[in-house]
């Protein structure tokens, strides 16, 4: 199958998750009090999820960067105290950036 | 100006921040699928058609392997299953969309703007506004990344060799997950999640993900439940 053709298929693929559950509750009575807790907690697991497999997990197995692991807290305290994206995210790389080259 | 513009623009300046931050994201993929054998129209062309840049970066890896079609795709759509959550999530909103919007809109549905909007949809109810809203911030992110692709497959030589901008990935989930934790229940999720990434990081790349998302939210159901 061609690269081009792979591409399609996932992105239909991509498509169909992404609308899965909206085409299916259309028709359904609201949700519960305990489904609404349930869908507050999508977002923060599946955040964690991806940040930790950045930080932590490099081909299949557990490595430890530690220039940015520290960079890590270091964005996370900015954005605690911040609560800015952008500034978040420039501190993060500009951490990172001097942390490699300084360890 | 008509208040569905004004909604729009509002939720085009909520995500501008994230989209800012999708520059130097889609530089990465952009630069790596420049090295890669994929032909520079199909590299740009992915970030339209798949929109999604994890498995989008993957996928340039497993192509530059010499993987099967299957597990391309399989493993693309392991990364990429975590839309099933936010679109669970955000189904009772859009329940509320006209069909047109309903199966148009989950287009623009990434990581960024299922953060964005699950926050916004506490303090916002009218669902005229929400779609649009979403909108706006949906497409502000989605064009930070295509002109970061842009920028990464046509310019990328010009990014000098020592600057490392490969942390925006990681900036950029940390910018993302700090403020979407507003409870001890969602912190309680957010460290079972990356604890259990960790503990399954020999999984295929994107199971670990999915499977640590899913049982972090079923632990902390079941022990929120459990105290009644």
């Amino acid at each position: 199958m061609s690269a081009a053709l792979q591409i399609l298929a996932v992105g239909l693929g991509t498509y169909l998750l992404r609308v899965s559950a909206i085409a299916i509750v259309a028709r359904s009575p609201e949700t519960s009090d305990a489904t609404q807790s349930t869908m507050r907690l999508i977002a923060p697991a599946v955040l964690a999820a991806l940040l930790a497999d950045q930080l932590f997990v490099r081909r299949g197995s557990v490595t430890l960067h530690w220039p940015w692991l520290i960079a890590a807290v270091v964005a996370g305290v900015v954005a605690y105290r911040w609560r800015s994206p952008g500034v978040t995210m420039l501190v993060g790389i500009a951490a990172a950036w001097l942390l490699d080259s300084a360890m | 100006m008509s208040e569905s513009i004004r909604t729009l623009r509002a939720g085009g300046r909520a995500a501008v921040p994230l989209g800012v931050a999708g520059l130097p994201f889609g530089l990465v993929y952009g630069v790596a699928a420049a090295e890669s054998n994929l032909s520079t129209w199909l590299g740009v062309a992915a970030s339209w058609i798949v929109l999604a840049g994890a498995a989008q970066l993957t996928m340039v890896s497993l192509f530059d392997d010499g993987a099967a079609w299957p597990l391309v795709i399989g493993t693309a759509l392991l990364i990429n299953a975590r839309f099933a959550l936010y679109s669970t999530a955000l189904a009772s909103a859009f329940r509320q969309f006209p069909a047109r919007w309903r199966f148009t809109l989950p287009y623009l549905l990434t990581d960024q703007a299922a953060a964005l909007t699950i926050v916004h949809y506490d303090i916002e109810q009218d669902a005229a506004r929400r779609r649009w809203w979403f909108l706006g911030a949906g497409l502000t992110f989605a064009m930070g990344w295509w002109t970061g692709t842009l920028l990464g497959v046509f310019a990328g030589d010009l990014i000098p060799a020592d600057v490392d901008i490969a942390f925006a990935v990681p900036a950029m989930f940390i910018a993302m997950l700090v403020p979407t934790v507003v409870s001890r229940p969602m912190l309680a999720a957010a460290l079972v999640a990356g604890v259990v990434t960790v503990v399954g990081a020999g999984l295929p790349s994107g199971l670990n993900v999915i499977l640590a998302a899913v049982a972090a939210i079923a632990v902390v159901r079941l022990v929120d439940v459990g105290r009644g």
